[in-house]
């Protein structure tokens, strides 16, 4: 009797506390979360898988703090932070359900989650404890930080909310098409690129370009068929069409100056060491690019639902 | 309720069920078969129009060309390549319904068809289809959508109902009359033997019952006429036995009436007159007697008290008392043979087999003895020269009243019961009675012996 209550309190104990992942050593790598089979598998710039981590829960994403990850999930009341360095958990924040994204606000050091099910924005400071919560349009989705200013896409409503990081206030709403889904700012020209689903079983086949300054919509620009992934960097933009398999390159005067077949169904894009990082949610591959020409360098299998891509590049 | 409708409604009821049960099961192999081949026929067709797919993005031509044949075939076809259709977005939420579910598409992405029956809420109706996954370096660049509305086939099935409703009545009544027809055959016996048992309860006791064929119920009814034929006999033996014991009474009671009236009327010599009546008396007497006690060994109630007793002895006291009514007897009589019996009986058995002997013997015929042992039996033989019996007549012997010349009944004065009398009690000594005769006759009685010397 008094073995197996020693054997159940080893169990429970070892319930409590998982045994500790792979430690990450390399100061510069990619981390790919695959949703389907949940982990997250690092990758370092020559291509090579360094390390695997799986998790018993299923976190839908995730965001860097500095040398620690952060994962959250849509049915999960609690967020984990993880430490790359020892392979640990590091906390555990109480959060609502619901969350669909998460956004680390460099400047008043705080987490930012939208969450559906309360169609807010809830403001959370480094000690895991929430500060502020603002209301949003339906379905609060992605969120992206410029200028101190939170910019909040709500994916069922035809609104973007602008956010002011500091009194937690709604500044603006832009009008956007529904089911949009990624953004990125060209901030040389102070540009807001939106994309998305479409409407309907009418994919959206464009992308939506606003001013930063006026709010207005000022230009679309073709990137077939539903761009939901953007990155920016020195002005030129880069989309990922999950619809058509497309990667697309795009300068500062809204040309499109190159374009690649991207793995199968992707929704993340990442630049990495000069090179452009994309990764198929339906074959579970990681594929490289020339981050100029777009020529696929690498290709790599990862595992199949590869939805996000983080990349540390060193101190 | 009798026995035949008990009979009938177990047969109702399996009839039922069988006949329901049978078109049921063909009703769904039916529909299984049909709705298996009608779903082969959508993969092939699925099949062939996949193969047209060259990869890439799908050609408007490809398009049109899957459109033609749904317009030429009996299923409904289209190829799809709306990302948003699908499921391209999962895990994003979707706002409308995709044509295809999450699992749907990981399943498509594994180059594996899909096959479905059942409701879809697209087509708003029951549908077979198929869905066969155009892929390209593995990515889902469309589908190939085929399906058939299931009421095609239920319309089908349904011209089918009224011939399978009207074979299985038509069936079941055929059955059922044949299920009427086949239970009075098998209780027909069964009323027979109610009728002849009714019969013979009454008294007639020639009631048979036809015999059938050779089936339990016709061995029932052979059984049954066996027991009918020993009743008849029993009770026609009983009837000749009352008859006989009457007559036999009778015929002393005349004599003593006769005689007793002329000795009063002083007609004649009383002395001989009295002679005849104490005659016919000790006969009367003789008779009862011998009545009494076969009543007596056949009700079972007469107890034999068996002890060890030396067979030798009564025999001689027996031959020695017959001395007086015949002068010749051979005796071989082996002394040291020990039998258990009760003495009285065995006595009587003696007794009763010398007297038979005597009886049918000449004064001047030897009658021979003999008192051995034969293995571990000890046996008593008895043999005279009188006239023999005819071979026949042998299994008789033992029958109540029963004598060979019944001319010489009243002149010898035997009751006719003595040899009944003697197997019986035999039996009851665990030994048996075996009676011969060619010449003379020879009454051999086999008694188990219980001390007797090891045969050297």
């Amino acid at each position: 009797m008094k073995k197996i209550f020693v054997l159940l309190l080893f169990l429970f104990l070892a319930g409590c506390n998982p045994a500790p992942h792979e430690k990450i050593t390399a100061k510069q790598f990619a981390a790919v979360l695959t949703i389907q089979k949940p982990g997250l598998t690092f990758v370092n710039a020559d291509g090579t898988v360094i390390a695997k981590w799986f998790f018993d829960e299923l976190y839908t994403g995730g965001i860097l703090i500095k040398d620690e990850l952060l994962l959250y999930g849509a049915n999960l009341n609690q967020a984990v932070l993880y430490s790359f360095k020892t392979g640990e958990e590091t906390a555990r924040w109480d959060v609502p359900v619901g969350i669909t994204s998460a956004a680390y606000l460099e400047k008043t050091n705080e987490v930012a989650f939208s969450v559906k099910q309360d169609q807010s924005v809830h403001f959370f400071n480094k000690k895991g404890k929430e500060t502020a919560k603002i209301r949003t349009g339906n379905y609060p989705m992605t969120m992206l930080e410029y200028n101190e200013r939170l910019y909040v896409i709500n994916y069922q409503d035809t609104v973007l909310s602008e956010i002011d990081l500091h009194t937690y206030k709604l500044i603006r709403e832009f009008a956007i098409p529904t089911s949009s889904t990624g953004m990125a700012i060209n901030k040389e020209k102070k540009e807001l690129w939106v994309g998305g689903h479409g409407y309907g079983a009418k994919a959206s086949e464009s992308v939506h370009i606003y001013s930063l300054e006026s709010g207005a919509l000022t230009a679309t620009v073709n990137a077939p068929v539903m761009p939901v992934a953007f990155l920016e960097k020195n002005g030129y933009m880069y989309t990922a069409s999950h619809g058509s398999n497309k990667i697309y390159l795009f300068d500062a005067k809204r040309r499109k100056i190159a374009e690649a077949k991207a793995p199968a169904n992707p929704f993340a894009l990442a630049l990495f060491k000069g090179r452009l990082l994309s990764a198929g949610y339906d074959n579970g591959e990681l594929t490289f690019y020339d981050n100029e020409t777009l020529k696929k360098t690498k290709s790599i299998s990862i595992g199949k639902g590869s939805f996000m891509i983080f990349i540390k590049e060193g101190e | 309720m009798t026995f035949g409708k008990k009979l009938w409604a177990a047969f109702f009821v399996f009839i039922v069920i069988s006949v329901v049960a049978a078109f049921g099961l063909a009703y769904m192999l039916y529909e299984k078969l049909y709705v298996e081949s009608v779903k082969e026929e959508l993969v092939a067709a699925a099949k062939n129009l996949s193969a047209d797919y060259k990869g890439g993005e799908l050609t408007p031509e490809f398009i049109s060309q899957v459109n033609w044949f749904s317009g030429k075939s009996s299923f409904e076809a289209f190829a799809v390549h709306n990302p948003r259709e699908l499921a391209a977005c999962i895990p994003y939420e979707a706002d409308f319904e995709t044509l295809i579910g999450p699992e749907e598409r990981a399943q498509l992405l594994e180059n594996r068809l899909i096959e479905k029956t059942g409701y879809s809420g697209r087509f708003n109706r029951q549908i077979i289809s198929v869905i066969y996954p155009l892929i390209d370096e593995n990515q889902l660049n469309g589908i190939v959508y085929i399906y058939m509305p299931l009421e095609q086939i239920d319309e089908l099935l349904s011209s089918f109902i009224l011939f399978l409703a009207a074979g299985a009545t038509f069936l079941m009544i055929l059955l059922l009359y044949a299920g009427l027809k086949w239970t009075r055959y098998v209780t027909q016996p069964l009323q027979n033997m109610e009728n002849a048992a009714v019969r013979l309860s009454e008294g007639d006791y020639k009631a048979r019952v036809p015999e059938g064929f050779n089936d339990e119920l016709g061995q029932l009814a052979r059984t049954f006429n066996y027991m009918a034929e020993a009743i008849e006999k029993e009770d026609e033996q009983r009837r000749t036995f009352i008859a006989t014991v009457s007559h036999e009474l009778r015929t002393p009671l005349s004599y003593i009436k006769g005689y007793s009236e002329a000795a009063l009327n002083g007609i004649g010599s009383i002395k001989k007159q009295l002679a005849i009546i104490h005659r016919e008396s000790v006969r009367m007497e003789r008779l009862v007697n011998d009545l009494l006690e076969l009543i007596r060994l056949d009700s079972g109630t007469i107890t034999v008290e068996k002890m060890p007793l030396p067979l030798a002895d009564i025999v001689y006291g027996t031959v020695e008392t017959f001395r007086l009514k015949h002068n010749y007897f051979h005796l071989d009589i082996d002394e040291s043979l020990i039998v258990s019996g009760d003495e009285g009986r065995l006595s009587q058995v003696v007794i009763n087999i010398l007297d038979n002997a005597v009886r049918y013997s000449s004064t001047d015929e030897t009658i021979y003895v003999t008192l051995k042992r034969e293995k571990k039996q000890v046996k008593l033989i008895v043999r005279d020269t009188g006239p023999g019996i005819p071979e026949q007549e042998i299994p008789k012997l033992t029958d109540r009243f029963y004598r060979i010349n019944k001319a010489r009944t009243r002149h010898d004065g035997g009751s006719g019961l003595g040899l009944s009398i003697v197997k019986q009690i035999v039996e009851l000594h665990d030994g048996e009675l075996k009676i011969e005769s060619t010449a003379g006759t020879v009454v051999t009685v086999m008694l188990p012996l219980i001390a007797w010397e090891e045969e050297k």
